[in-house]
């Protein structure tokens, strides 16, 4: 049985009963002893009260017993026995009820009884004692006669006490019966009132909503050793509810995202399509459908980049990367735009910029941070782009102009889809998650990443990336650290 | 009848700018809130497309301003949010329909139709003024029984007086809902267009249905 209501009632009932027999045991054998002792007590007087009665007259010996006023000595059902030795071979006297049987004889030092358990001569159980003694003179002033020794013998039934004994024993026995019975079932009583609280626990959460996690645990008058499990299950409902809100919104985001692109090559191909057009239009609408399709493919991988980080299945391949051809290789795809907005571009590259670090990754991080910079500067504006050796780490810094995001803001623009006001009419397929997917991956190759804007609208992002080897060792120990 | 199309999303504008204007439409653009706003005050227009993600001003804020400046411009959300309560919030905002992305541009440019009706109180697509015809749904005209080609332009000139049928129209009123800003007519161009349908709708042997009123405007209606 795996209750805790049965585990709980059995070990309790093993445990009741236990005390109870060993306790039962204690007082029958305290009983017994003392029983036995008065019994062998009242034995022992009795052989003494007879021995007083045994004279010794010269070299003469004198039993002066009463058999009158004897009469247990009679021959009966209950009859006890006496047998006065001289020595083994002789025998003085003995009680009437033995008729011409022996009672055996026992004796310990001189006045001191011995006791012996035997089988009475008539077949009943009973015991014996023997007390050697020396019997009294009878005139005592004669000192000439020599002492004797002789031992008297008395028997008795114990029927008496055997069967008390018997009946202690049952009643013991029954005692403890009723008792484990009777703890059994306040026990039971008690365990499942003691359990109550489990049950209506469990009731509480059975009733917890497969969608609703923001009810909790009502924890009003619960026991203290249950308050911990309440509490817990209220924090893993908080923690669980607030990690379902945040997939929620990220998921409708996504939906949000991805559906407004579709809904605009959708309405271009419907439109284009409504009527018979010349080669130009159709090109143009291709055109324009092939660039929807590969600022949607830009923002998927970015999704599924964040999606294996969260997932912690990026694997770091590290490798010596020199930052500023790097930067240079990932400049080519995104020169032509900057052309297009004719922006200014200001290189400052520094010479010995090399990293140790994950190539795909960092470039990943660089194509966004150029691009977003190219997007968010203003028409004819400027760009910045530093990179130097900065204590132990390289130092990345790309600024535009004309930016917009205001000094309280500067924070968010690493939260994935946070978006500057007019970012989204700058171009539509900017969707917030690059800075975002910079900013994870940065953290994945043991780097930093901050952003700051000033007054005259120039924002700025700044990349620190560790660059030697002592720093790749450190990063390295960083990377092979457990997850 | 002239449309009204605020979304900040380049290709979507384009197309929805585009397919309108082919469908007869005079369509006005705008990418961001702020601007659509200043349109959608200086205008009388039909039915405004409106996103509700936008820059500037967002378009349950647009909505709002509207309702509150007592403008009963029909409103078409655009939206790519579809849980229960965005479309409620809109709709209860005072917005009249709403559509949610990606959506076919046939139900949109329906729905704008059905809106362009709703507007002028009428429910059936079909509008009869005497023995004249309109078919707003099908865009098709019809004259005793015998079909009437029009140009774009035309048509949009007979569907606005179709509305108003029975009542004196301007030609301000005229030029306002089928031209958009960025066509630069003629200042008599009304007048032409008058003249070019007065010629396809009017036939010896039928009352005339084009009336003009001196100094006022024109009126469609059976000769009174």
């Amino acid at each position: 049985m795996k209750t805790l209501q049965a585990r709980l009632l059995i070990s309790t009932a093993i445990g009741t009963t236990l005390v109870l027999l060993v306790s039962g045991t204690v007082l029958y054998v305290l009983v017994r002893q003392s029983l036995w002792t008065e019994f062998d007590e009242s034995l022992a007087s009795k052989a003494r009260s007879l021995a007083a009665l045994v004279e010794q007259e010269n070299d003469r010996l004198e039993v002066e017993f009463d058999e009158a006023s004897l009469p247990e000595f009679e021959p009966s059902d209950h009859a006890e026995y006496y047998q006065l030795w001289l020595s083994r071979a002789r025998v003085l006297a003995r009680s009437r009820s033995l008729g011409r049987h022996d009672l055996g004889l026992i004796q310990g030092p001189p006045n001191d009884p011995a006791y012996q358990s035997v089988r009475l001569p008539d077949g009943r159980t009973g015991r014996i004692v023997g007390i050697a003694f020396v019997p009294r003179l009878e005139d005592e002033d004669n000192q000439a006669d020599e002492p004797l020794e002789v031992t008297l013998v008395v028997g008795r039934e114990t029927a008496g006490i055997e069967s008390a004994l018997a009946r202690l024993e049952l009643l013991l026995f029954a005692v403890c019966l009723l008792a484990v019975l009777v703890s059994l079932g306040v026990l039971a009583w008690f365990v499942r009132r003691g359990l109550r609280p489990v049950g209506w626990l469990s009731a509480q959460i059975a009733d917890l909503g497969e969608n609703d996690l923001s009810a909790r645990i009502n924890g009003a008058g619960v026991p203290t050793e249950l308050r911990p499990v309440v509490d817990g299950l209220n924090d893993l409902l908080g923690r669980l509810g607030a990690a379902f809100q945040r997939e929620r919104r990220f998921t409708a985001d996504v939906a949000h995202e991805l559906r407004t692109p579709l809904a605009g090559v959708r309405s271009m191909l419907e439109v284009a399509l409504s009527k018979k057009r010349n080669a130009e239009a159709y090109q143009g609408v291709m055109s324009d459908c092939l660039a929807v399709n590969q600022q949607m493919q830009q923002m998927v991988e970015n999704l599924l980049n964040l999606a294996r980080v969260d997932a912690g299945q990026l694997e770091i391949e590290r490798e010596t990367v020199d930052l500023p051809e790097l930067i240079r290789q990932c400049w080519k795809p995104l020169a032509e735009r900057a052309n297009q907005r004719e922006l200014d571009v200001d290189w400052h590259l520094g010479d010995g910029c090399t990293v140790e670090t994950d190539r795909a990754k960092l470039r990943l991080v660089l194509l966004n941070v150029l691009d977003n910079a190219i997007t968010h500067a203003s028409g004819e504006g400027d760009i910045v782009i530093t990179s130097s050796p900065d204590d132990g780490a390289v130092k990345l810094v790309v600024s535009n102009t004309g930016g917009n995001v205001a000094p309280e803001d500067v924070q968010h623009v690493f939260d994935r889809f946070w978006r500057g006001d007019t970012s989204r009419q700058a171009s539509a397929g900017h969707c917030g998650l690059g800075l975002s997917l910079c900013k994870t991956m940065v953290d994945q190759l043991g780097g930093s990443i901050g952003a700051a804007t000033t007054a005259d609208g120039t924002f700025t992002i700044t990349i620190h990336l560790p660059s030697g080897n002592a720093d790749a060792e450190r990063a390295k120990g960083k990377r092979d650290r457990p997850e | 009848m002239r449309v009204l199309i605020v979304e900040d999303y380049d290709p979507l504008r384009k197309a929805l700018g585009q397919g309108l204007e082919e469908a007869g439409f005079a369509v006005d653009i705008s990418a961001d809130g702020e601007e659509g706003l200043w349109y959608a005050r200086s205008n009388e227009y039909d039915v405004i497309v409106l996103d509700l993600m936008l820059p500037r001003v967002d378009g349950l804020t647009i909505l709002k301003r509207l309702r509150a400046e007592g403008s009963a411009v029909p409103i078409l959300i655009l939206t790519a949010k579809d849980t229960v309560d965005d479309r409620v919030t809109g709709l209860n905002l005072g917005a009249d329909d709403y559509l949610v992305k990606p959506f076919a541009f046939e139900e949109l440019l329906a729905r704008v139709r059905a809106l362009v009706r709703r507007g002028y109180n009428r429910g059936d697509p079909v509008i009869q003024v005497g023995d004249l015809q309109i078919d707003t749904a099908a865009r098709v005209v019809n004259r005793a029984e015998r079909r009437i080609d029009l140009s774009a332009r035309e048509y949009a000139l007979l569907e606005y007086l179709a509305l108003h049928a029975g009542e004196v129209v301007s030609r301000t009123g005229i030029w306002e809902h089928i031209y958009d800003f960025h066509s630069d007519p003629e200042s008599n161009v009304v007048d032409v267009y008058i003249g070019y349908l007065r010629k396809k709708i009017e036939r010896p042997g039928l009352p005339k249905l084009i009336h003009t009123r001196r100094g006022q405007g024109y009126l469609l209606g059976p000769s009174s």
